[in-house]
């Protein structure tokens, strides 16, 4: 049943999927220049895949709840993807990860599309702060009927 | 508070709408009329008038919350104005009546 | 006893707290899924509901001839809110439709009314313990 207790799980939920898709940014800006990695090839740009799932406290309540439209639901990053586009080849044969014909890979990151990214999510991370803060002043004023 | 008597009392619960001092209809007129029973009669209906309001301004302040809670209305201030003055007049009513069931108390301890 | 001493609107003020707990909590869950392809942005619609319950003749345990009738007064009265899918709402390029700014104002604005209702709840309780110890 939904109680504000229910308000504050989602909006956590909401915070940990944007922290989560902040690291990815912060991790594709560090990398935007790495031409090396433990897997060989270049650094491969990552990104968060959310996907809403319903609330409940447990399994069983996740799936025993028969009305998907009248359930709340919270987000959850499900898989962290590597970015499909093909690394950028730059000519540098005295590079030391030049291959035969001399381009470099580099990884094909485009730093304003991270920067907008990552305005997006702390303004989405802000919104749920705000929820969670009008949660919390909710449920600390019921506490005061009849005070 | 001049001129707070037990039969004045209904023009303090009547916080609806502003009377100045020279424009009030004193009771007390109907109230001097020399005849003792007279005197009686207009006390009770000053109480009863005091009680009627009292009803009227909780209703008004009953009718604005369910307006409230249902959305009919986004005027929180008005709502909050009317509840508090419903209280007040409760509150002035209580007090009221408390006084004079003291008075009475002291009338009976009387040894005559 | 204890049943009359408390009067439809406490009902209605306390029904409409649950109601806008309802509302907050879809809020904040389209606010969580602001960004999830393919989330709907839902709505709770409790209003029309709640002031039909209380223009039935308010009187307090109204018996009901048949389970799908709203029981009236009482603290349970059982005012069913709607939540659907917000119909009006643009649709974003991965197919999701919270318009955040919307969601918070929505957001702010049951708050202020969810805290109104509580303290209107409050003076009358106060207002009834006042008369029951006649301000002594």
């Amino acid at each position: 049943m939904a109680d504000l207790l229910t308000g504050m799980r989602l909006s956590s939920s909401g915070m940990a999927a944007q922290r989560a898709r902040m690291n990815t940014i912060a991790s594709n800006l560090a990398n935007i220049n790495t031409t090396q990695t433990p897997e060989g090839g270049p650094y491969r740009r990552k990104d968060v895949v959310f996907t809403a799932m319903p609330d409940g406290k447990n399994f069983g309540e996740i799936i025993g709840s028969a009305d998907p439209k009248g359930d709340f639901q919270r987000v959850q990053v499900t898989d962290v993807v590597y970015d499909k586009r093909a690394p950028l080849l730059k000519y540098e044969p005295d590079h030391p990860d030049a291959n035969e014909e001399g381009y470099v890979a580099y990884p094909n990151i485009n730093m304003m599309e991270e920067m907008t990214n990552m305005i997006q999510a702390t303004r989405s991370y802000e919104a749920n702060v705000s929820a969670m803060q009008a949660t919390k002043d909710m449920a600390l004023s019921a506490l005061d009927i009849g005070r | 508070m001049a001129g707070f008597t037990i039969s004045n009392a209904n023009r303090f619960v009547d916080t609806g709408y502003s009377k100045d001092m020279q424009s009030l209809p004193i009771d007390n007129s109907q109230a001097s009329v020399t005849s003792s029973d007279k005197t009686q009669g207009s006390f009770a209906e000053t109480l009863e008038n005091a009680i009627q309001s009292v009803n009227q301004l909780q209703k008004a302040a009953d009718k604005s919350a369910q307006d409230l809670a249902t959305g009919r209305t986004d005027n929180v201030q008005d709502v909050m104005i009317a509840a508090e003055k419903a209280d007040i007049a409760l509150k002035v009513m209580v007090q009221v009546r408390n006084k004079i069931v003291d008075a009475y108390q002291e009338i009976m301890r009387m040894q005559v | 006893m204890s049943n009359s001493l408390f009067d439809k609107t406490t009902n209605a003020l306390s029904t409409s707290l649950n109601m806008r707990q309802m509302r907050h909590s879809v809020t904040a869950a389209n606010i969580a899924n602001a960004e999830t392809p393919g989330y709907h942005a839902k709505k709770v619609d409790f209003e029309d509901a709640l002031a039909r319950a209380i223009d039935l003749d308010g009187l307090r345990g109204m018996s009901t001839s048949s389970s799908e009738h709203i029981t009236v007064g009482g603290a349970s009265a059982k005012v069913r809110p709607e939540i659907y899918e917000n119909p009006d709402v643009a649709v974003n390029g991965d197919g999701n439709t919270v318009d955040l700014e919307k969601e918070m104002s929505a957001l702010s604005e049951n708050t202020i009314m969810y805290r109104a209702a509580l303290q209107l709840i409050n003076k009358k309780l106060a207002a009834l313990k006042y008369a029951a110890t006649e301000g002594r």
